[in-house]
């Protein structure tokens, strides 16, 4: 059976990176979202939400055909970058991404609606510009609704099974997750060792969501 | 400098915004009551809304011109412009959010440098403090400095007084004087009540329903309202200026030329300056002479009645007291009295009914 | 009048009892034989009258829901060691138990362009970046191919390459797909995809045994029908239809 420590600091690991990759587009897209509008705002709306409604295997299926060998963005990375995706750790991490962004920029955009634009306007009148604005403004006023955000993502990340499991497989050693490990040594008959990775998965998420919860209810600054 | 506004229109659902305006002088008074279209106006000039149609310049600079698609964005306007509730930046100290508005090139006006600020707003004691834990007063001058650090070529105030007491209030007009004395910045001030006019515009503009109905000189606009539709926004009223002559008691004695009249207020030494009194048409009564012993209103003026102008249901009577009075009675009124262009009255004034403004 | 209504109902119940005699039995079958029993199916019911029910996975599934009371008349497995563990469980009809069919394993890999592979040394090579195998554990194919690259001294060897997946469907899916160079499979899944080519068939001599045994469960609802059906399957034209599939008869 897999060590319990390397599956566990693979999965702390994974989500980590998956997080990190998602804050700079989850946060923008959330700033979008609570502040301008387009024609066509609902279908972005729409598909950012997919992942969150859709069952996550059917999630998995998009991205096999996606990152596949023959699939285009799995050719795309092939030629530039000379990597592949499906069945090593780097789907591993995709998967957990594309699960948990949706959390992201539902809360980033909650964040950012709670900043009273008229700060954002006078900010402006007092001579500073748009970018000005979003980092010494609206970005530290959001910032708690942000960070909670994250842990959110990070907490769905460390949790997700059914896209990753189409697209990364679990190859012992190189994709096997946290709750991957739990199906797989279910499938063996392996009960303790499943429980075994049942409560550490289980400790993490508690933390994770009390770290979120404490974060939003903290007096602001 | 010229603020110019020229066939600006907006139409938001069921509010339209129509302006053609040429605002000069120190301090320009924006007066209408809430609906009116006094702050969509002010985040127009402020560059924070764009109007459906219409040009507006400030000096030389085109901010603003819809038909050519000139649009200057905010931060390059150089207008400041302080909201109603000051709207300071709460993760920042009262310190930091001066330092936020200061520009690299302000080094070269001492006028608007921070210090300089401070001392006239009297807020250096504040620098440290966040502002959730200033009182009232304090964040809206603090709201101020901050848009005057910002070395504006024009000042917006929305309403500054509006969530303050009556005592507060009082406290914050001298800073409201010292900036319109001291910064040589013009202010488009915008409010509701009367009084904040008097004692800080030169000009004012009324605004009703998205439409400008009047401009002119701040004196003028009170005291004879262009139409019936100003009049009954602004209210009518007498002001004229006045020289002070001492304290009685709890009252303030002034006189306009030969005619003396009494008024509660603050305490005013003897020869103050620039104080105008102001007396509201409905506040006036009118007796026949001779009857006007042994009541209570500590002003009694000798008048000449010299025009009426009847309005609906009630009669604007201008009188000659040795200055312009207006008064304001029913039709019925009139007639009962034979009032008639040449007639003498009586007209009698309460005390608290002469307001006495301090324009230094 | 009421003695006719009388005589009419109890008509309809006798009659109604006689045509419902055609009796539905429940398989629980081996991946590897869904095509195979897409044939068979109709030929039976046309046979007996009987209508069959399936349910296919992977063997080493389809044992473990038995054992957790899953509703199965008869069990068609890919291997001898689940039959063996539901036996061991007690949970076989006796005397009902036979092999009736043989596989072999194959390599496959893309049928346009696969990778360069002739012999198993070829498998170390470096354009074989993943190998899809059935989870040894629990796929019987997956067991199978373990069990041969042990014996041939390769599996040490090609560890890190490999792929373990849910059955041996998804195996050749990962073939089909690209996603995999090189894929253990059965003979007769190779068959029946026009994405792969077989690039090794390993000998029977020298590959592990591969057999299908067939046995009715103790708590079958259809006992009767389930023996019929096992006996069915040994016969001519059920075998024909297998070979077809590319199964080999028992050793």
């Amino acid at each position: 059976m897999e060590d319990l420590t390397h599956v566990t600091l693979f999965t702390l690991g994974v989500a980590l990176l998956s997080t990190l990759l998602i804050l700079p587009p989850g946060v923008a897209l959330g700033w979008l979202l609570a502040r301008r509008r387009w024609p066509g705002k609902v279908v972005v709306e729409t598909l950012v939400a997919l992942p969150l409604v859709i069952p996550p295997v059917a999630t998995g299926l998009v991205l096999l055909k996606l990152f596949g060998r023959r699939g285009p963005l799995g050719v795309l990375v092939q030629n530039v970058f000379g990597v592949e995706i499906i069945f090593t750790w780097k789907a591993v991490v995709i998967a957990t991404a594309v699960m948990s962004f949706p959390l992201l920029v539902r809360s980033a955009r909650v964040a950012f609606e709670e900043v009273p634009q008229r700060l954002e306007g006078v900010a402006r009148t007092l001579g500073a510009g748009p970018w000005r604005v979003f980092f010494s403004i609206s970005l530290p006023l959001a910032k708690r609704g942000l960070l909670a955000g994250s842990v959110l993502a990070f907490a769905r990340a460390l949790g997700e099974f059914g896209a990753t499991v189409m697209i990364a497989g679990m190859i012992p050693g190189e994709t096997i997750t946290l709750a991957l490990g739990i199906y797989h040594e279910v499938q063996l008959g392996n009960d303790s060792a499943a429980l075994g990775l049942l409560g550490v998965s289980v400790a993490l998420a508690f933390g994770a969501v009390a770290l979120s919860e404490w974060l939003l209810r903290r007096k602001s600054p | 400098m010229k603020l110019l506004l020229q066939g600006v229109r907006l139409n938001a659902g069921i509010f339209s915004l129509q302006i053609d305006a040429e605002l000069g002088g120190r301090v320009t008074g924006l007066f209408g009551v809430s609906g009116s279209g006094k702050s969509t106006l002010v985040e127009i000039i402020a560059g924070l809304r764009r109007p459906d149609a219409g040009v507006v310049k400030l000096g030389e600079d085109v901010l603003t011109d819809v038909a050519r698609g000139v649009h200057r964005p905010p931060e390059a306007r150089g207008v400041g412009f302080v909201p109603q509730d000051g709207a300071l930046f709460p993760h920042l100290s009262v310190d930091g959010n001066l330092r936020f508005a200061e520009r690299r090139g302000n080094a070269a006006n001492k006028v608007f440098s921070r210090e300089n600020v401070c001392k006239l707003l009297g807020i250096e004691v504040l620098l440290a403090r966040r502002p959730a834990t200033l009182s009232g007063g304090e964040r809206q001058r603090v709201a101020i400095a901050r848009a005057l650090v910002s070395a504006p070529k024009l000042l917006l105030l929305d309403e500054p007084l509006a969530a303050l007491d009556a005592e507060r209030k009082a406290a914050i007009l001298p800073y409201l004087q010292r900036v319109r004395d001291e910064f040589g910045v013009p202010v488009l001030y915008v409010s509701h009540v009367p009084q904040e006019m008097l004692a800080l515009c030169d000009d004012m503009a009324v605004l009703a329903d998205g439409r400008l109905l009047h401009h002119g000189p701040v004196e003028e606009v009170f005291r004879r309202p262009a139409s019936p539709a100003v009049a009954r926004i602004v209210g009518v009223e007498t002001v004229v200026p006045v020289r002070v002559l001492g304290g009685e008691g709890e009252l303030v004695a002034v006189s306009v030329g030969k005619t003396r009249l009494t008024g509660l207020g603050d305490q005013l030494p003897a020869g103050t300056a620039d104080v105008l009194v102001s007396i509201r048409a409905e506040d006036v009564l009118l007796v026949n002479p001779g009857s006007a012993a042994g009541v209570s209103a500590r002003n009694r003026l000798s008048c000449t009645v010299t025009a009426l102008f009847t309005e609906g249901a009630t009669v604007r009577v201008e009188l000659d007291c040795g200055f312009a009075l207006t008064a304001l009675l029913t039709r019925q009124a009139v007639a009962e009295l034979q009032l008639a262009p040449g007639r003498e009255v009586m007209a009698l004034v309460k005390a608290p009914s002469v307001h006495l403004i301090a324009r230094g | 009048m009421k003695s006719i209504r009388l005589f009419l109902f109890v008509s309809f119940v006798v009659f109604g009892a006689a045509v419902t005699s055609a009796a539905e039995v429940t398989v629980f079958a081996a991946a590897s034989l869904s095509d195979a029993f897409k044939e068979i199916a109709p030929l039976y019911t046309k046979a007996t009258g009987d209508t069959l029910r399936f349910n296919f996975g992977a063997s080493g599934a389809l044992a473990r829901q038995i054992k957790e009371g899953a509703p199965a008349d008869v069990i068609f497995s890919a291997d001898e060691l689940r039959v063996d563990q539901l036996d061991k469980a007690g949970l076989l009809l006796a005397g009902t138990r036979r092999t009736l069919l043989a596989n072999t394993l194959v390599i496959v890999v893309a049928a346009d362009d696969g990778a360069p592979v002739k012999t198993l040394d070829d498998l170390t090579k470096v354009e074989v970046k993943r190998i899809a195998i059935g989870e040894p554990a629990t796929v019987p194919v997956g067991t199978y191919t373990k069990e041969y690259l042990q014996k041939t001294g390769h599996w040490k060897k090609l560890i890190d390459k490999l792929v373990p997946l849910d059955s041996v469907r998804a195996a050749l899916a990962a073939v089909e797909s690209g996603n995999a160079e090189v894929g253990f499979v059965y003979k007769t899944d190779a068959l029946i995809s026009k994405e792969v080519r077989i690039a090794l068939e390993v000998p029977r001599a020298e590959g592990p045994k591969i057999t299908y045994p067939v046995a009715v469960l103790k708590d079958a609802k259809q006992p009767e029908a389930a023996k019929a059906l096992a006996e069915f399957l040994s016969g001519p034209d059920a075998q024909k239809v297998f070979a077809k599939f590319g199964f080999l008869p028992p050793y």
